[in-house]
């Protein structure tokens, strides 16, 4: 029940906190020393006079800030989120458009760093100082500090231009119709058509994108692994079960892993929300339809809605999987408890 | 613990192999291909044998209203699924009639009398008369979109029978038939249009519902419909088996959003695509030598141009216009070209080569000359020379960066004395400075409004861009009277000799110094025919075949 209140409570806590970040999104952007109306008209209809006070007064913009901002409150409570001045359509609709792209890929990117992150660490630490950590901790730096857009190209260039092992860009290949919308996931609405085809091309699609964006973070969670796991198995009780005389193997994974996962957890939970709040460059590259596009051309276009919408999606993300993380805390180390 | 991260392991593995060995190399050219990577038919709309043109492109477009698109890219697309009265075949210089068989002019310019053909169906079926002329016409003005503005002179729409319209302008406007070949004359099927909650009330701004219904579909009666758009992703046409010209010859042709050069260049290689359109200079050198691939050059219509402000308080010594003279002659125009890219070309004045009335390019073999350039700075009274900031916005035009043209700039102009402090701001920025005229140095770029050189008249002293520059017209009254004279001459022959005059006066005493008329590369597949780039349309795509 302890844990129950404490979600009710961090539930209650986000709502209040989602509408500071609206309020914060929103008076940054309006600080920025351009303006929407000249970003969005023509440069023959900003010397129409009628057509930019008509644009400001269809976009509120003839209103006083805080004017602006309440109604913009009013109408995010009620559900609406309003329309983006640069496509014309409800922001609520280009976010649902956007955002299961940028899932699909976070979902691909932070399971091949965890899966590939935590066997290095775990490897890493086991093997300490030999070549192989020397190797696999080369492997993280190298994860961690190689730009991810460049890695991209380096990967299209060798894996899809000149091997021809992994397909292009895109979420699917060019020839190729997308599923009908259903959930915007393309593998789950393949699957729903059951066309296994197009199911194994976008899955295939995922794989180099979802290993530029995961390497980072595995790089992250291979450090963190191996200095947790290394620091536990230097403790006491993990003494004691070794003079138990038990096989290391269960040391490890019975004992010592479970104590080192606190940290890695952490790790996994703030590159997993970086992940969802989307990548530019790398999609632009991978020519891939994700929220980070949307973000970057709403930003270019002053386009005011769309950018409080896109602040407020990243900020939930990252409020959302804080509040599982530290309920996984419990889970993982029975002392943690909630207040 | 281990036995979870060992089953993940070999599952990702299984994936990746299962994955890596299902790919299909698609070999260039074979994209009429129906089949996808596992060898089973594409999808339940493609066919076999359809034939299938694939174009990348880092797109602009958010709507594909006709009423409401403005952005290069749109008139693309827009172009293949609807027609105009009058449309660009090939080159710019060659305007045709298109939706109507003729028309007349009236001598004082005010009335263009239209006969429409009266075998054009939509793809709906319907057929095409005068009244959806009309009707598309109005909704277009009444939406207020960023192209009504091309729509300010039209006083009324008149059609006395089913097939004559009869446009009154309020002022003659010798470009007023350029002006139809865009999007917001496009002609609407008006009763599918009405269906889904278009409408040409006065009030159409805020009544009209039918933006999200045309941004996936389309109610035209060009060689292409609308099938799908899905932002970010692609915008699918597929053949109108109703069109009343020659059949085109791709079934169906999928432009997908492809927002990196380097991505669409590999791409074509792979062969996964027919034509990629952005192509930076570099990367269209590493493809002249593919066999498979011909790289064309995009003649663009924009231009960049050196801002010099006439008002002494903004400008200083800038304002001088000996001063402008010194800096038009001590400029290295080879230099720049060369920075820029093969294919340029510098305009004597601002009117793009390739327009009606526009003069070659300037020669500019020999055009620099330093010690004429110093003579003149003397005899303004800055043999010293001086200071200036010179006001650069921080973006690319047609893949030039502006800042490294400004880095050259700011050498040449070294030499004769002029020492520069390059200001670079984000372009909503500078935009801001540049259009109330409070810059006093500005490296800026243009394109036409519309492709006809009424559009470059807002150079000219006492104009739009010319009082950015606080360039007034009684400081140039003859080439200012020679603007308003140019703007309503109907008859061609004395428009051209108008506009000659013009660009002569101003290859002397400008404002303003042409540097770059733009050119884009890009790239298609060897065995494309037609494939040739339009400046209004950038691809026509029923000219298209193999």
């Amino acid at each position: 029940m302890d844990i129950l209140r404490y979600i009710i409570r961090r539930l209650i806590f986000i709502f209040f906190l989602m509408i500071g970040i609206s309020l914060m999104v929103f008076l940054i952007a309006n600080a920025l020393p351009s303006d929407p109306v000249v970003a969005n008209l023509s440069q023959r209809n900003l010397d129409n006079e009628e057509m930019v006070a008509a644009f400001r007064a269809k976009w509120g913009l003839d209103q006083p800030l805080y004017k602006q901002y309440l109604t913009y409150l009013g109408n995010l409570l009620q559900g609406d989120m309003g329309l983006s001045i640069r496509t014309s359509r409800p922001v609520f609709d280009d976010l649902k458009q956007y955002y299961p792209a940028t899932v699909e890929l976070a979902f691909i990117g932070i399971a091949f760093a965890v899966i590939f992150g935590m066997l290095f660490g775990v490897i890493s630490a086991i093997k300490r100082n030999t070549a192989i950590d020397q190797i696999l901790r080369g492997i993280s730096v190298f994860g961690v500090s190689v730009p991810a857009f460049w890695l991209a190209l380096i990967m299209l260039f060798i894996f899809y231009l000149g091997l021809g092992i992994a397909p292009g860009p895109g979420r699917i290949s060019p020839y190729l119709s997308a599923p009908v919308h259903v959930t915007g996931f393309f593998l789950i609405d393949s699957l729903l058509m059951g066309n296994w085809p197009l199911f194994a091309d976008a899955l295939k699609h995922l794989i180099l994108p979802g290993v530029c964006l995961g390497l980072f973070t595995m790089g992250l969670i291979t450090r963190t692994t191996r200095s947790s796991l290394l620091e536990v198995l230097s403790m006491d009780f993990t003494r004691t079960a070794r003079a138990k005389g038990l096989r290391e193997r269960s040391v490890i994974t019975k004992h010592a892993l479970g104590n080192a996962l606190i940290p890695v957890i952490t790790v996994i939970g703030v590159g997993f929300g970086n992940l969802l709040g989307g990548m530019v460059l790398v999609e632009t590259i991978f020519a891939w339809p994700g929220i980070g596009q949307y973000a970057f051309k709403s930003t270019q276009y002053m386009d005011f809605p769309s950018i409080v919408g896109v602040s407020l999606l990243i900020a939930l993300n990252y409020v959302l999987i804080n509040l599982i993380i530290d309920v996984l805390y419990g889970v993982l180390d029975p002392r943690v408890r909630y207040r | 613990m281990k036995k979870g991260i060992s089953i993940l392991t070999v599952f990702i593995l299984v994936v990746f192999v299962f994955t890596a060995c299902g790919q299909n190399n698609n070999p260039p050219g074979n994209s009429n291909s129906t089949e996808n990577a596992s060898g089973t038919p594409a999808s339940s709309n493609s066919g076999a044998g359809e034939k299938h043109l694939i174009v990348a492109v880092d797109p602009d477009y958010e709507s594909f209203d006709p009423g409401l698109a403005y952005e290069v890219y749109a008139h693309m697309v827009l172009h293949s699924c609807y027609n105009n009265l009058f449309e660009f075949n090939e080159k710019l210089e060659n305007l045709e009639l298109a939706a109507a068989e003729a028309y007349e002019v009236s001598a004082d310019g005010l009335s263009y009398t239209f006969h429409m053909r009266k075998d054009i169906i939509f793809s709906s079926g319907n057929k095409l008369n005068a009244a959806d002329v009309k009707w598309s016409i109005e909704r277009s003005i009444n939406l207020k979109g960023n192209g009504a503005f091309m729509a300010e002179d039209i006083v009324s729409i008149d059609t006395p029978d089913e097939y004559t319209v009869i446009f009154r302008l309020g002022n003659p406007d010798p470009s007023f038939p350029t002006k139809l070949t865009y999007n917001i004359f496009c002609i609407i099927d008006s009763k599918v249009a009405i269906e889904h909650g278009a409408t040409n009330a006065a009030n159409a701004a805020s009544t009209d519902t039918a933006k999200t219904w045309f941004d996936s579909n389309s109610a035209g009666s060009g060689p292409y419909c609308l099938a799908s758009y899905t932002p970010k992703v692609e915008v699918v046409l597929t053949k109108n088996s109703n069109y009343w010209g020659k059949e085109p010859y791709y079934d169906k042709i999928t432009i997908k959003t492809i927002p990196d050069s380097s991505t669409q260049v590999m791409m074509l290689q792979k062969g996964d695509i027919d034509i990629a359109i952005n192509v930076d200079a570099e990367q269209a050198k590493t493809l002249a030598n593919i066999p498979e691939i011909s790289v064309k050059d995009a003649q663009s219509l924009t231009m960049s141009f050196l801002l010099m402000n006439r008002d002494p308080a903004v400008g200083g010594p800038v304002a001088n216009p000996k001063v402008q003279k010194a800096i038009r002659l001590a400029l290295d125009y080879v230099g720049i070209q060369t920075i820029a890219g093969p294919g340029m070309t510098t305009p004597l004045a601002p009117f793009p080569v390739g327009l009606y009335g526009s003069l070659p390019a300037r020669d500019i073999s020999n055009y620099q000359d330093i010690e004429a350039a110093k003579a003149l700075m003397a005899e303004a009274g800055y043999a010293n020379g001086f200071t200036t900031d010179f006001y650069v916005p921080t973006t690319t035009v047609s893949g030039v960066e502006l800042l490294m043209m400004a880095q050259k700039i700011q050498n040449d102009l070294k030499v004769i004395g002029i020492n520069t402090n390059i200001i670079p701001e984000d372009v909503l920025v500078s935009l801001e400075t540049y259009r109330t005229g409070q810059q006093s140095l500005g490296l800026w770029y243009w394109n036409p409004d519309y492709p006809d050189n009424n559009s470059q008249l807002a150079f000219l002293p006492g104009q739009k861009v010319g009082l950015r520059a606080n360039w007034t017209a009684d400081m140039y009254p003859e080439l200012a009277a020679l603007a308003d004279k140019a703007a309503i001459e109907t008859d061609v022959t004395e428009r051209a000799k108008i506009f000659s005059t013009i660009q002569n006066m101003m290859a002397e005493e400008s404002a303003f110094t042409c540097l770059l008329q733009h050119t884009s590369p890009y790239a298609v597949r060897a065995s494309l025919k037609g494939a040739d780039y339009i400046s209004q349309y950038t691809f026509d795509f029923k000219n298209i075949s193999e």
